[in-house]
């Protein structure tokens, strides 16, 4: 069986046209201009096939050829891959490729939806509590030294809802310990914020806007819920496994056209925060529920936070904001 | 057979279709995988774009093997998960990674280089770049460093150096690369750009200004009491038109740096033979494509990637031309070792742009 090849020696750039003649015996002769090689068909190797690309074999002395088609010599080749054949049938077939592409896209969305909090729980649940320790003194440390100052609550109002805040915490059969810290933050405002291992942190600004120390109540089982739920390690999990894939999926676009990338990112990581927040707020109306204690303080209040609360204000930007639409929170609060 | 002494037009002549296929099998088993693919998607991606880079009636061909990409890959990802948790649990921890990789980068520019243009070849010849770490530490540190002292001053005598560097220590067989051009070639294209930003300042405050002073003056004749809502509206909305307009430039001026340099550094190559280049992108067409991919990828979720990547590459190579200097077919082969993958993974990973000159 003879075929015609472009044949590069691998010794210098020189282009020949060559001919490959295949013998039974096991053999290939390679004939260019005056060259006449000899090789044995164990020893070269053929590129796995990419696409439209053209073929390539390669000879043990670093020689290769390229030739248009394979399919006259192929009986005589080296077996291929059956994996590779099949990848390459995927890509090369529309009906494949379009098979893949829906495929691909459930397998990402149940990642990102399912398999990837998942996961993060599971491995939350596993932090043993001396890192979860440190890691909450250490978090508390950069945010006093960035955005907090020193409470200006009179000492004993700070004891009077610390006592209350902690009685209503033993009422809740919890199995951490708890701290409540109080502190000034013009930067942040009316907040609050919890922190592993139990820290919960109250602005003077939220006991401020509060109009009652039963709306506060609420505040803190929602922030009890964080921590019982673990969202902070679970939310660092999930943004830096969703970056990763992300990241590998278009890792090999180039730099300016990677914004295309950082979108969608952005966008998965406020959807695991909206999450967290309405997981949170599901545990702070339960706890309310149980206790019978109004849900309508902790509404007001909400409602104050949310200067430009607006009862039509639903839509797209709900996409791009890392809590749930007030809207919606104040619904869920109604309900019970 | 060719005539070596015509002009050679690059051309590439893969379509978006064959690319598509080829870039969601590899994102699939990619993510199947999770992650392990990743080598192999990568060596499939670079044999297809390579292989369809056309010069001289020959093509280029990409033979790294996975399994070395493989081991940098594994280092890599785990120096960056690393990255990602300490630096989220610890903040402040990401200073020291940066003055870590910061000392590392020379070193995986310089591996990165090495083990892409080895692993480049045309016409079964390699490609190859020569480890000077000195070298790139003193200019990507050395000099690095004085771009902040010398408040910009030195950035263009800094992208000179680097492409120098970059390109004197590359060479194909035997033959050497050099660049031909100087530092000043490089402050001019940085000076255009600064008078682009300054007139541009100059044209916002000289046109702007009269517009908005007439708007106040028609309202105040109209003796209509402005309603202050509305005002507040209009004049919260102004300060977005104008961020909007300012990042546009800066894109803009970006994308001129970018394409005038890359024209500069490929009209100035030289292969030793006196083989030569010629580049001709136009900035406003390069820019078209950039801006145009950037919403095409947004709106179709992504899905479009492969198409945009097609487009901006067969325009790259439209654009470019080979200028033999002699035979094209009297290059010779020079002995090399095999590289490891580390440094051009770790480069990936971190989303740095090596190479610059691509």
């Amino acid at each position: 069986m003879n075929v015609e090849v472009i044949w590069y020696d691998g010794k210098t750039s020189r282009v020949y046209e060559a001919s490959l003649e295949f013998s039974e015996t096991g053999f290939v002769r390679l004939t260019a201009d005056n060259i006449s090689l000899r090789y044995a068909i164990d020893g070269i190797s053929v590129s796995e096939p990419v696409g439209n690309l053209k073929p390539k074999i390669y000879f043990p002395d670093g020689s290769n050829c390229e030739l248009s088609d394979l399919s006259p010599i192929r009986p005589y080749l080296p077996k291929s891959s059956k994996l590779f054949e099949f990848i390459h049938r995927c890509e090369s077939k529309f009906i494949y490729a379009a098979g893949v592409a829906v495929l691909a896209i459930g397998v990402f969305a149940f990642m990102i939806l399912y398999a990837v909090p998942e996961m993060a729980r599971q491995i939350a649940n596993q932090i043993p509590p001396a890192l979860e320790q440190t890691l909450g003194r250490q978090l508390l440390d950069t945010l006093d030294h960035l955005v907090f100052e020193e409470s200006r609550l009179p000492p004993d109002r700070q004891a009077q809802l610390s006592a209350s805040f902690l009685n209503s915490i033993d009422s809740m059969n919890s199995t951490i310990e708890y701290q409540i810290l109080f502190r000034s933050s013009p930067k942040m405002g009316a907040n609050a914020l919890a922190l592993p291992s139990g820290i919960i942190i109250f602005t003077d600004e939220i006991v401020e806007l509060a109009e009652s120390d039963e709306a506060l109540i609420g505040v803190l089982a929602h922030e009890v819920g964080h921590i019982e739920q673990r969202h902070s390690i679970r939310h660092v999990l999930q943004d830096s496994v969703v970056a990763l894939l992300l990241v590998t999926i278009t890792g090999d676009i180039s730099s300016i056209s990677s914004i295309g990338a950082a979108l969608p990112t952005l966008m998965v990581q406020l959807k695991f925060s909206r999450e967290f927040e309405a997981e949170a707020d599901d545990f702070a109306i339960r706890y309310l529920k149980d206790n019978n204690i109004s849900t309508e303080p902790l509404l007001e209040l909400l409602k104050s936070l949310d200067k430009q609360y607006d009862e039509e204000d639903t839509g797209i930007s709900n996409y791009f904001s890392s809590h749930p639409a007030t809207l919606e929170r104040i619904k869920k609060l109604k309900r019970r | 057979m060719i005539e070596d002494n015509n002009h050679q037009n690059f051309s590439f002549n893969g379509t978006a279709g064959a690319f598509f296929g080829i870039w969601i099998v590899n994102i699939l088993l990619t993510i199947l995988t999770l992650g392990i693919y990743t080598p192999w998607a990568k060596v499939r991606t670079n044999r297809y774009f390579y292989g369809h880079t056309n010069v001289a009636g020959s093509t280029f061909d990409y033979l790294a093997s996975p399994i070395t990409i493989l081991k940098g890959y594994l280092i890599a990802v785990a120096i960056f998960i690393l990255y990602t948790v300490v630096s989220a649990l610890a903040p402040g921890s990401e200073i020291i990674f940066f003055i870590l990789l910061m000392i590392a980068l020379p070193f995986i520019i310089v591996r990165a280089m090495a083990f892409r243009l080895r692993n480049t070849a045309y016409r079964n010849l390699r490609f190859r770049f020569d480890r000077q770490y000195g070298q790139a530490a003193w200019i990507y540190l050395g000099i690095g460093i004085l771009i902040p002292l010398t408040l910009g001053l030195i950035l263009p005598y800094f992208a000179y150096r680097t492409n120098k560097f970059l390109i004197t220590n590359a060479g194909y067989g035997k033959s050497r690369f050099s660049l031909q051009c100087g530092a000043g070639d490089f402050y001019k294209i940085y000076l255009i750009a600064l008078g682009i930003l300054i007139g541009a300042g100059i044209i916002v405050a000289v046109v702007m200004m009269p517009v908005m002073k007439t708007v106040m003056e028609q309202a105040a004749q109209s003796g209509v009491e402005p309603d202050p809502a509305a005002m507040g509206a209009a004049m919260a909305g102004l300060p977005g038109l104008i961020y909007f307009l300012v990042l546009l430039l800066y894109f803009g001026v970006f994308i001129y740096i970018r394409t005038a340099i890359a024209n500069l550094v490929w009209n100035n190559i030289t292969l030793d033979g006196g083989h030569r280049f010629e580049s001709s992108l136009k900035l406003g067409r390069m820019a078209w494509i950039i801006f145009s991919n950037m919403v095409v990828i947004l709106l179709s979720l992504g899905l479009m990637i492969p198409w945009a990547r097609v487009r901006m590459v067969r325009y790259r190579m439209n654009t470019l031309v080979l200028i033999p200097g002699g035979d094209l077919d009297t290059f010779i082969r020079e002995k090399t070792e095999e590289e490891s993958a580390l440094g051009e993974e770790m480069g990936d990973v971190f989303d740095m742009d090596i190479g610059g000159i691509g």
